[in-house]
């Protein structure tokens, strides 16, 4: 009590020095509680951007050496197949909470109207109305209708189209035939689409918007997910030799499907005539073409309102045995890619500089103590003279850098939200789409974060007691006698 | 029986490249109940003694004996401790707390103790000794509003809460005026008698001298003269 009363007392006293530490400590809360909690909102708009239109709040996927991605990443590798789809997505469904899951794949492709291709798009292959239960706000079709029947289908964005219209110097229409052609394991493949409309995504952006949606029968097909792939996979596993290279052919597309024929060993296995029939054959070509109805690259599971995604992670984790069956339990972070770096880069750097100027602010402190603690070197001789020990010496002031910190930082703290309150009642707006992602929408308004206030006053009470370090140790140095000599 | 010894006492400050002696040689015993005056002129080595048996400085030979207790022997805690257990101080310059008020003053030393006495115990220790000096409509006033005379019966109501066995008092007068300073011996001395404290205190007022039953005269760090009245040194 009396050391409370002493440094409230002190505070009081001393003004010079507790109106410079307070201004110190108070712009360094302010501009840690509003840069944060600005920082805080974006990253929830971003991750509600991607949660609710493109990630889901978890994401199940193969591991794997190389890096690849769920949305627009043309450097990346091919994303895997998803191993024991069908007992992953029964596990993640009787998962408590799980609102709803989206099996995925995806294959880098050109699309084209015409002769010249229109540049790169990320193909996810879907079904339709799975993706619309998923993600039943993430766009709106401003042509055409979601299809009604199987087949082979495509729904691009706006831009997507725009670019496509541009390079083919043809209107592109709802109903149209377009080219995909994707690299996949086996080379070059082009499959024929029908566009069955064309829509914008909520909260899209120009890397978004690469995003179009197929039937998933169209990306196997040019990602080489085929019958024969897995036959092959399972043949690797159980017996080697020519047998298995006879039985499932590693290659799979039409081409060097064909060159796996010998026409010499058909000749002499049968005569001439039958070679019409050898040709004419295509069972074969068309078994080890079909696309594996089982292959996905990715489980994409949303939540129910209010689950944590963190424990749904682990228990899914534990669930489908992550770590050890070749599978990995993501969160949206890792699904939005680079995009979600964007956010982490602008904290890290936010912060960086924070950093450097606490650390500024903390040796004006120190100095500051320091002045304070020579002016006192009468007092605290005397305190000691009279019986206080160092230990009560070092509370005492420890006591009034931590009120200080603690008060000018709650200052801060509440100028910080006050001006994020505005901020985030007025709305800052923009028509930029990056921002618009980061946004979580056209408008963005920021909300104080509970992390970022306790994270200022914590940085403050940091800055405090790390500041009074030196001049604690300045003042355990005075000697009752020295003290008492400068009275 | 002696409740401060001092066998030898020397003390040195290193003063550039020289070494000044402050004190050499003091031997001294100092009775329980005793009100002692250390006389002597500026630099005789007065406030060097005071600080030696205050246990603030420590002396370069020699021994002081507290209460039998050798303080040479004991570590900056121990020393702190017997400061606020046996010893109580009254300055020249009174060092009040400067953010606290009379009464916060004078509580100060029995808050810092292991053992704080409970609430009503320190009102009652805390409000005698306001009264007996004279104070107790200047309770709430901070030390810069009194009188120089006022500040330092606070410093002697504050020496005293701890119920000390000796108060040290170093030129307790010297920037007082004379009736003050007067009036603040008598005070002294009413304390000396009622609570049977042993008072030491350094001056070099030939008046206020005449008032100590022991007088130690100290010229250029050693004793030059020592005597009780009434009885034989």
């Amino acid at each position: 009590m009396i050391l409370l009363r002493l440094a409230f007392r002190n505070m009081r006293e001393h003004r010079a020095k507790t109106l410079i530490v307070g201004v110190l400590v108070t712009l360094g809360a302010f501009t840690l509680t509003a840069g944060n909690s600005f920082l805080d909102s974006l990253r929830a708009g971003q991750r509600r951007t991607f949660v609710e239109s493109f990630t889901g709040d978890l994401i199940v996927r193969a591991e794997s050496d190389e890096a690849y991605s769920l949305t627009v990443s043309p450097a990346r590798s091919p994303a895997p197949e998803l191993p024991g789809f069908p007992e992953v997505r029964e596990r993640a469904e009787a998962l408590d909470g799980v609102a709803a899951v989206l099996p995925l794949v995806n294959s880098m492709a050109t699309l084209s109207a015409g002769e010249t291709a229109a540049g790169f798009s990320m193909l996810w292959g879907v079904d339709f109305a799975e993706y619309r239960a998923m993600f039943p706000e993430s766009l709106e079709l401003v042509e055409g209708d979601w299809p009604a029947e199987p087949g082979a289908w495509i729904l691009v964005s706006e831009a997507t189209r725009r670019e496509a219209e541009a390079e083919a110097e043809v209107p592109v229409r709802v109903g149209d035939r377009l080219l995909v052609t994707g690299m996949g394991e086996g080379g070059t493949k082009i499959r024929e689409v029908t566009l069955a409309g064309v829509f914008r995504f909520r909260r899209g952006n120009n890397l978004l918007d690469r995003i179009s949606l197929t039937d998933p029968g169209t990306v196997r097909s040019l990602a080489g997910l085929t019958l024969a792939r897995r036959e092959a996979a399972s043949s690797e596993s159980s017996e080697t030799g020519a047998d298995a290279a006879v039985a499932a052919p590693a290659v799979t597309d039409e081409d060097a499907l064909f060159s796996g024929f010998s026409i010499a060993a058909a000749e002499t296995s049968a005569g001439p005539a039958d070679f019409d029939s050898i040709l004419g054959d295509t069972s074969a070509r068309a078994r080890y073409s079909a696309v594996d109805s089982d292959a996905w690259n990715f489980l994409l599971i949303r939540l129910a309102d209010g689950r944590d995604a963190g424990r749904a992670a682990e228990e899914l984790g534990a669930a489908i045995g992550a770590g050890t069956s070749g599978l990995v339990v993501s969160d949206w972070s890792w699904g939005a890619g680079v995009q979600a770096d964007l956010s982490r880069y602008l904290r890290l750097a936010f912060n960086g500089i924070v950093l450097i100027v606490v650390a500024v602010a903390a040796i004006i402190i120190m100095n500051t103590l320091v002045i304070s603690i020579t002016e006192r070197i009468p007092e605290i001789g005397t305190m000691r003279a009279i019986g206080a020990g160092r230990a009560f010496v070092r509370r005492m002031i420890l006591t009034e850098t931590l009120m200080v910190s603690l008060a000018f930082g709650a200052l801060g703290v509440l100028a910080g939200c006050v001006a994020v309150g505005i901020l985030g009642r007025a709305g800052i707006s923009s028509s930029n789409e990056i921002l618009a992602t980061l946004f979580g929408g056209e408008v963005f308004r920021p909300a104080v974060s509970a992390a970022a206030v306790a994270g200022a006053l914590a940085a403050m009470a940091m800055v405090g007691v790390l500041s009074c370090l030196y001049p604690v140790s300045v003042a355990l140095r005075i000697t009752p006698v020295r003290a008492l000599q400068k009275a | 029986m002696a409740i401060l010894q001092l066998s030898d006492v020397h003390k040195t400050y290193p003063l550039g490249k020289t070494e000044v002696h402050a004190v050499r040689g003091v031997s001294l015993e100092i009775q329980k109940g005793d009100f002692v005056s250390i006389a002597g002129p500026s630099g005789s080595g007065k406030s060097t003694i005071l600080n030696l048996i205050g246990c603030i400085d420590r002396p370069s030979g020699g021994s002081v004996r507290l209460g039998g207790v050798d303080t040479a022997k004991l570590s900056d805690r121990e020393l702190t401790r017997l400061r606020h257990r046996v010893l109580g101080f009254i300055f020249q310059s009174f060092n009040l707390i400067p953010v606290l008020d009379v009464y916060e003053n004078v509580e100060f030393p029995l808050l810092l103790g292991r053992e704080v006495p409970k609430p009503a115990e320190r009102r009652e220790r805390v409000g005698r000794l306001i009264r007996e000096v004279g104070l107790e409509t200047w309770t709430r006033h901070k030390a810069n509003e009194l009188s120089g005379g006022q500040r330092q019966r606070v410093a002697i109501a504050r020496a005293l809460v701890t119920r000390p066995e000796v108060v040290l008092a170093d030129e307790p007068t010297a920037n007082l005026d004379s009736a003050t300073g007067e009036s603040i011996l008598a005070l002294m001395q009413a304390m000396n008698r009622e609570f049977g404290t042993t008072f030491v205190f350094s001056t070099h007022d030939a008046r206020i001298v005449d008032l100590a039953d022991h007088v130690v005269r100290l010229k250029d760090g050693r004793i030059a003269e020592e005597f009780r009245r009434g009885g034989a040194a």
